[in-house]
């Protein structure tokens, strides 16, 4: 622990009037170790600083409630063995309520999110017509989507050596595919919109609306998943939990009707373009969209588990 | 209703006008809201403060909307104040004739430090729950708090790097909203509130008061008007015209009268909220940017209500 958390847990002891017998006689700092050992590697390992795991603030009320506890604990001869136990529940519960691995993961689906309503919003009005503005939203995509990165690239260098963060960040990785989709999506508007959407009649440009609808309701409900996900610990009520899975199967089956209507517009191509530039153009276009939904299926599947791990279950039937 | 609007009016969908509403007691905007709910078109759930409530200062207490708030609550599925599915509020004036531009409204009375995740929970939309949040502080600094617009306008210059409104991403909104914090805790020597409550009782109290502002005032004057009818106070759920490329706000009208026709025309343009369509000179000032007309989706109210 860095001194000055020591001396603010210290302080707040002492104004709450909480003694330290009890956590002398429950076994003081081995007792905390006991309890970070038994979390196992996928938490904490030999080295860790607490503090550096789960942020001085949520380490100095852990530390503080661990006080009280054993303070309690002596009152109330609760015994030694006992009070470990509590310790490991205590410390448990505050590695889950530490939010921060879901902090990129969120700014990095709000980066999506924009993408794709971008894109969506350039197809209802009609970019594919307006290469100037096409250009503007291609080069606008090219900035999120490295902001997008930048977080991925900020959640490598914290999660280090720190075991549990690996599926954070291996969630991430895999949610950039989605946000190199969308941005790959917009550049291949921008060279349609260079007089190459020859062909593109009312069913063409319906179906990919629908197609880029569908794209951004997987991002939104992607924001929606990891805004709930962030909340859920033990503690939650059984609602936030069904809501958190049905809205991971949300995101999952947008990718077999993003699959479905990427084929349809694929036939509409080889019905109606004869262009040979436009059909390129666009069936890459409507791919990219589709591999957007392939990426957030994936991620989908990935959240679950560490979520599902948060409120104390790894079944992930469970909603299905 | 009674004849004397001792409580607040409901407006809910499909139910009959009352007997008693009028727009002297209602105001002319909740009067033909109440008509149109009336005969079931989709109007967003709402009380009204009527014209003789608001005419008595210290008559409209959080005692006397708690009741009609919690009836709003049960209809929405919202609860105001909540973390988790907030309800969203706006807040406006109606005279019993029409005062365009001279009094004020609030729109997204209930957003917090508290409740904006549970805005994005909500709607997936982190663009429109940030925009909603700096609009509100702004709104509320220059209505309530009585902070002069300038200051907050060099908050979105200085974040905007000239591009408009519309085009400015939840991460600059994110920053602007700060900006505001920061600007309104300067300007109003005190923090901008974090209770729902607090928020909703100073914004009755501050649309009830732009009544008698020196604008209302000289506009009622030159057209010889009483000043004794006064303004009703609206509470409406939130729908948002800021959701989005086919989102939008806007004013639609069944005549023209200056072209004595009956054609039916209308403007919307997309990624607006509702303050930016011809009421309150704060309003007009954050409409700016380039327009659109007709964008699909129009005819639906309550964009980003979506739960999961």
């Amino acid at each position: 622990m860095a001194k000055r958390v020591s001396v603010a847990v210290l302080t707040a002891a002492a104004q709450a009037e909480v003694g330290h017998m009890g956590w002398l006689l429950a076994g003081a700092e081995a007792m905390i170790f006991g309890a970070m050992e038994a979390l196992g590697p996928d938490h904490l390992r030999i080295g860790d600083r607490l503090d550096d795991v789960i942020g001085a603030g949520e380490a100095q009320e852990f530390l503080l409630a661990a006080l009280t506890l054993a303070a309690s604990g002596l009152h109330t001869r609760l015994g030694s063995a006992r009070i470990a136990d509590q310790m490991r529940l205590l410390l448990m519960r505050h590695m889950a309520r530490h939010p921060d691995e879901f902090a990129a993961l969120e700014e990095h689906a709000a980066f999506c999110q924009a993408l794709a309503e971008g894109l969506r919003d350039a197809l209802a009005h009609g970019l594919e017509h307006d290469e100037k503005k096409a250009q503007k939203l291609a080069g606008r995509a090219k900035a999120w989507e490295r902001k997008a990165d930048h977080e991925v690239m900020r959640l490598r260098d914290e999660t280090g050596s720190n075991t549990r963060r690996l599926p954070f960040l291996r969630l991430i990785e895999v949610a950039d595919d989605a946000a190199d989709a969308l941005e790959e999506a917009a550049f291949l508007l921008s060279l349609i919109a260079q007089g190459h959407s020859t062909g593109w009649n009312n069913d063409l440009r319906t179906k990919l609306l629908q197609l880029a609808s569908k794209v951004l309701e997987a991002t939104q409900d992607h924001v929606k998943a990891l805004a709930i996900g962030r909340t859920l610990t033990e503690a939650s009520t059984a609602d936030d939990q069904t809501e958190f899975l049905t809205v991971c199967w949300r995101v999952m089956a947008a990718e077999r009707v993003c699959d479905v209507l990427t084929r349809d517009v694929r036939g509409l191509l080889v019905r109606d373009v004869t262009d040979a530039a436009t059909l390129n153009l666009t069936t890459d276009f409507a791919a990219a969209l589709e591999e957007t939904t392939d990426a957030l299926l994936r991620t989908g599947y990935g959240l679950r588990e560490p979520v599902l791990l948060r409120i104390g279950t790894t079944d992930t039937r469970v909603g299905a | 209703m009674t004849g004397d609007l001792a409580a607040p009016y409901q407006i809910s969908g499909s139910t009959p006008l009352k007997a008693g509403a009028t727009p002297e007691l209602l105001g002319f905007k909740a009067y033909n809201l109440a008509r149109m709910a009336a005969i079931g078109l989709n109007v967003p759930y709402a009380f009204v403060l009527g014209t003789q409530l608001c005419a008595t200062p210290g008559t409209v207490t959080p005692d006397l909307w708690r009741p009609a708030l919690a009836v709003l609550e049960r209809e929405t599925g919202l609860t105001f104040g909540d973390p988790r599915y907030p309800l969203l509020l706006s807040v406006r004036s109606g005279a019993p004739v029409s005062m365009p531009v001279m009094m004020e409204t609030l729109l997204n009375i209930g957003l917090t430090d508290a409740t904006l995740p549970g805005m994005i929970r909500l709607t997936g939309h982190p663009r429109l729950a940030w925009d909603a949040c700096r609009r509100l502080i702004a709104g509320y600094g220059e209505v309530v708090a009585g902070i002069d617009a300038g200051a907050f306008e060099a908050d979105l210059s200085a974040v905007s790097a000239g591009e408009a409104e519309p085009e400015l991403d939840f991460a600059v909104l994110r920053d602007l909203a700060g900006r505001h914090l920061a600007t309104f805790a300067r300007e109003a020597g005190s923090a901008f509130p974090q209770d729902p409550g607090a928020q909703l009782q100073a914004a009755i109290v501050a649309v009830s008061a732009s009544w008698s502002s020196d604008k209302a005032r000289s506009w009622r004057r030159l057209r010889n008007l009483p000043d004794a009818m006064g303004t009703a106070v609206t509470v409406q759920r939130m729908v948002f015209g800021n959701a989005g490329g086919l989102s939008g706000a806007g004013v639609g009208f069944y005549a023209q009268p200056q072209r004595r026709c009956t054609r039916t025309v209308g403007r919307f343009p997309v990624q607006r909220a509702g303050r930016g369509c011809g009421v309150g000179a704060a309003q007009r000032r954050r409409a700016r940017g380039p327009g659109h007309s007709g964008p699909a989706g129009l005819g639906r109210t309550g964009d980003g209500d979506a739960r999961a």
